[in-house]
């Protein structure tokens, strides 16, 4: 019979023992236990409903008969009187998502999808009184067209990790390259959702990636010119601006996601933020006032950049000499570099096409890309370099780029949209490439303003007619730099490659479609014969 | 002033009842007349036969002693005579005996010279005024001239130029140097007793018989030596020290507060300074200092190119070297334009065995191969002018403008010497390094530079060119403190 006593000292050792075993488990589990610092144990703690349908109905305003016309004039893009007889714009603007999971929580049917319930009925509400006729709408990922003319974006809001299938992650491929536009609102700035958004579409994308958007980007100055924003919650280090990234297809956005929070705000519905924070979740959120400004300039630029989705997301048709090896003919070659170099797409060929019928050079409409960092571009006297937004040299692709000039090619660089973080970088990597030369206006009678058209004026597109035409006077204004006394560098701070695409590109600042095919063929012209 | 006021004042001098500002005064006397100099050796020397016919104390070579008088006794009574005597003939044979012994102390050598530059002034135990080989010469018993190689009794050195420089070397094998504008006295009795009045001194001292370390006494701190090697730099408030081997002790003077301080560490005892040590970082070798490198063909990769030691500001600075085993250059990567205007700013300080004539020379080089082991072609060199502070450190700047001639080439920029001392020896130190460019660009066609994307594409008045930096603080490593 053991003693009483005795076992008292082995109940108090085994109670330290759990008691230490426990707490270095905690200790060390700390993190998942609790979750990093306002992330969350998972994305299941930001699954919280911010508001009740309202379930209210918007107007047509559309009668019978009526015809339809729900696009107003955007901004920089008057649209003329034969504009209206082009064929009726979709009913729908931007299609809200069915996506993930639902669960009843507190009697209340909660959806990943639809945690802002009446975020797109405000957005469409703003979006009317701007005279954008359109009708908010939902759609499940099966029963979606995937077609850009009936759908021209779509909204993927939610809080926890986004997933899909490789069938609809395809379709969406397809969708997007096809002119669609997809919008991810990481409704409440849940991490976990913001982080997953942007890896699933940076794989969907690789040839793209995400980038910053510009202060100047048309997004925020579309309608309204939004230099600052303010924000619900987060947001500190953005200094008062505001914050998306971008996938850029072409010129225009193919995916946009913002990591703040939008839905709320443009529905009012802001509450469940104090709720979050009383989790010890910290939520990121635009204000109110913010997300609706923003929600004012959404609605035109899917409409604007739409239609330069549907523009460069068409198929490059080339003839059987285009399928060819160049030989003798006119190759029109594209530098690629870490900014986004594809512009344009489509745009080359548009431009050789007419030079093909006003010149008697033989041209292959096929445009070459060329890798600076391994490609050889002695084969290629001509070779362009366009961007969007900021790009950085290396070594290699500086020298690739001198040897090109030194070796008599000519190097044309444009500014694609005319932005200013383009120009900026040019500038800069230029001065890299090129130290001791100094670009110089080329003057009006510089002869590559004659070498197949006599350029004497030129038109702006309404964007830049409007800040700076009176101060251009029509004059065209290319950049250049001579090598042994001929002109091998040149630079375009503003676009000419939109212009040498059949489709206006909102605030754009470049020049219209005639005077930029003018300048280009004169370009091409002047590389051929010097 | 009068002949015997003079003489007072050098009788107060060898009596040791001077003031601080009375000695300067009489030193720069002496300096000037050489009538003045010939009374204080005949008094000097009447003093010494007057003090070793009294048996007064010995006349230190650190301190002038106080004169003693002897006592001479009254006439005694006939009885005492034979008693008085015999006790004078006993004081006669003491008095021989210790005359003997303080002769052959007295003649002592106790260090040999081993190297002395610029003007110098030495005064030996006796008052014996000893000035370098440039100034009219009066024999001692020593030597006939301050020269290599002389042996010294304990004496004062004091360096009177910028350019001054003397070493010397104990005979257990310790070696002492004063370098510019220094007043060292020192003796060595069984115990080396030293005292730097100014200036700057380096040491380097083998260990010290048990109970005997050298001694050091500054305006500001006294040190104890055992065994080392180290700096030191004292001025009227406040005494810096260095220590590159072993450990110093040093007291301040103020209140006397102690510290011991151990190699690689510096102090400054000053009233109010807390004498914490500080430590210094190691020396960094070329290979060690990014971006700057030696181009002088004898150079040594290993060789040191920075160290905190004769800091301007508490860190590193460029070391520099009259020797042709050093040339600092840097490829700056800057490809020249015509029109371009180089600026330079930087701080330096002539160190050791520089001359008054010696100068910094900035130079800038293009290659023939855009490559800093190319051929070199120096198209501007900018010199520092001689030294106007040469205990501190100095401002220098200079510019010079591009031609065509060097436009579309490499930039480098070598930091160089000028000799103008004919030695090519002199020790130099340069920090804070700073190299611009402004461009000024040729009238003709607006400059993609000047144009505006936004507002007003061009711009009826350009702004002024505004200057780059190429080098400077942390930019290309411009302070020498780069990792």
């Amino acid at each position: 019979m053991t003693h009483p006593s005795r076992s008292y000292p082995n109940l108090f050792s085994y109670f330290l023992l759990t008691a230490t075993f426990l707490t270095v488990a905690l200790v060390a589990f700390e993190p998942v236990a609790f979750g990093q610092a306002g992330k969350g144990a998972s994305s299941d703690d930001w699954f919280i409903k911010s508001a009740k349908d309202r379930n209210e109905k918007l107007q047509t305003g559309i009668k019978g008969g009526e015809k339809r016309d729900i696009i107003p004039s955007l901004p920089g893009m008057p649209i003329p009187q034969s504009e209206r007889l082009k064929p009726p714009s979709p009913d729908y603007l931007l299609g809200k998502v069915k996506w993930g999971s639902g669960a009843i929580i507190g009697k209340e049917l909660t959806e990943d999808w639809n945690l802002a319930p009446n975020d797109m009925l405000e957005f469409h509400r703003r979006a009317r009184s701007e005279g954008f006729k359109y009708m908010p709408t939902q759609t499940s990922l099966a029963e979606f067209s995937y077609d850009p003319a009936l759908m021209p974006a779509i909204l993927l809001g939610g809080v926890r990790e986004v997933k899909f299938t490789p069938t609809v992650i395809n379709k969406l491929r397809q969708y997007v390259l096809d002119g669609g536009m997809i919008v991810c609102d990481s409704v409440y700035g849940s991490p976990w959702f913001y982080e997953s958004s942007l890896k699933v579409f940076d794989d969907m994308f690789p040839e793209s990636r995400f980038r910053v958007l510009p202060p100047d980007h048309p997004l925020y100055h579309i309608a309204t010119d939004i230099e600052e924003v303010t924000y619900r919650s987060g947001g500190e280090g953005e200094k008062g601006k505001p914050f998306f990234e971008g996938l850029y297809i072409g010129s225009r956005i193919g995916v946009l996601v913002s990591k703040y929070g939008l839905g709320c705000g443009m529905a009012g519905e802001m509450k469940v933020f104090d709720q979050l924070e009383k989790k010890g979740l910290n939520p990121k959120a635009y204000s109110e006032q913010s997300a609706r400004q923003i929600g004012e300039n959404l609605a035109p630029y899917i409409v604007g950049y739409g239609r330069v989705g549907e523009a460069e997301g068409k198929a490059e048709l080339f003839g059987a000499i285009d399928q060819n090896a160049p030989t003798s003919e006119f190759v029109f070659a594209q530098a690629k570099h870490n900014g986004h170099w594809n512009t344009h797409p489509g745009a080359a060929r548009q431009l050789l096409t007419r030079l093909e019928k006003d010149s008697a050079i033989p041209v292959n409409l096929r445009r070459v890309s060329v890798d600076l960092e391994r490609d050889d571009t002695s084969a290629y006297p001509f070779l362009l370099f366009t961007g969007l937004d900021d790009f950085v040299l290396t070594p290699r692709q500086i020298q690739t780029l001198r040897r090109h000039v030194n070796q008599g090619g000519t190097l044309v660089i444009n500014n694609g949209l005319g932005l200013a973080k383009f120009h900026q970088a040019a500038v800069r990597e230029m001065r890299r490439v090129f130290p001791a030369d100094e670009f110089r206006l080329l003057p009006q009678t510089h002869e590559i303003f004659r070498s197949l058209h006599t350029i004497t004026r030129v038109k702006y597109t309404p964007t830049l007619m409007k800040d700076q035409g009176d101060k251009l006077q029509g004059r065209p204004v290319l950049f250049g730099v001579e090598v042994a006394g001929k002109l091998r560098v040149i630079y375009s701070p503003y676009d000419l490659e939109g212009g040498w695409n059949e489709v206006r590109y909102p605030l754009s600042r470049g020049y219209q479609s005639e005077s930029a095919k003018q300048l280009g063929s004169n370009i091409i012209m002047y590389a051929m014969t010097h | 002033m009068s002949h015997s006021n003079l003489e007072q004042r050098i009788g107060a001098w060898l009596d040791g009842r001077i003031s601080e500002a009375e000695s300067e005064t009489l030193q720069q006397e002496l300096r000037e007349s050489t009538e003045s100099r010939a009374t204080f050796n005949k008094l000097a020397q009447l003093d010494a036969v007057i003090r070793e016919v009294a048996d007064t104390e010995s006349v230190g070579a650190i301190s002038q002693a106080s004169g003693a008088s002897v006592s001479i006794g009254k006439p005694s009574t006939a009885r005492y005579f034979k008693t008085s005597l015999a006790l004078a003939l006993g004081v006669i044979v003491a008095l021989s005996v210790t005359l003997y012994i303080r002769h052959v102390n007295s003649n002592r050598s106790i260090a040999r010279v081993n190297g002395l530059n610029g003007s110098l002034i030495w005064i030996g135990n006796g008052g014996q005024i000893v000035q370098d080989s440039d100034s009219p010469q009066t024999a001692t018993r020593w030597s006939n001239v301050l020269s290599k190689e002389a042996e010294l009794p304990g004496g004062t050195i004091e360096g009177t130029a910028p350019e001054s420089w003397f070493e010397l070397e104990f005979h257990d094998g310790s070696t002492a140097m004063i370098f510019g504008d220094s007043i060292l006295t020192f003796s060595d009795q069984g115990q080396k007793e030293l005292r730097l009045k100014q200036g700057r001194f380096s040491a380097n001292v083998v260990p010290q018989p048990e109970g005997e370390p050298m001694l050091i006494h500054t305006p500001a701190a006294d040190l104890t030596v055992v065994g080392t090697q180290f700096d030191l730099e004292a001025g009227p408030d406040s005494t810096r020290l260095y220590v590159r081997e072993g450990k110093v002790q040093i007291g301040r003077m103020s209140d006397g507060k102690t510290v011991a301080v151990s190699a690689g560490y510096r102090v400054v005892a000053a009233p109010g300074s807390d004498m914490t040590p500080q430590f210094v970082a190691p020396d960094r070798t070329w290979a060690q200092t990014p971006v700057w490198e030696n181009i002088s063909l004898a150079g040594d990769s290993n060789s040191i190119a920075t160290q905190e030691t004769r800091d301007y500001d508490g860190t590193r600075n460029l070391l520099l070297s009259e020797t042709p085993t050093r040339l600092p250059a840097q490829d700056t990567g800057y490809t020249i334009r015509s029109g371009d205007k180089f600026e330079i700013r930087y701080v330096w300080l002539g160190d050791k065995w520089w001359t008054a004539q010696d100068q910094l020379a900035i130079k800038l080089f293009t290659t023939d191969n855009d490559l800093i082991s190319g051929t070199r072609t120096t198209f501007a060199t900018m010199l520092s002018g001689t030294s106007t502070t040469p205990t501190a450190y100095e401002a220098g700047a200079g510019s010079a403008t591009t031609t065509a001639t060097e436009a579309k080439k490499r930039l480098f920029i070598a930091i160089d010497t000028h000799d103008g001392g004919g030695e090519l020896v002199g020790v130099a130190h340069l920090d804070n390094f700073e190299l611009q460019v402004t461009h000024f660009p040729e009238p003709g066609l607006p400059r993609l530079d000047d144009f505006q994307l936004q507002g007003t594409p061009f711009p009826d008045s350009t702004p002024l060119p505004t200057a780059e930096i190429i080098i400077g603080k942390s930019v290309r490593n411009g302070d020498f403190n780069g990792n």
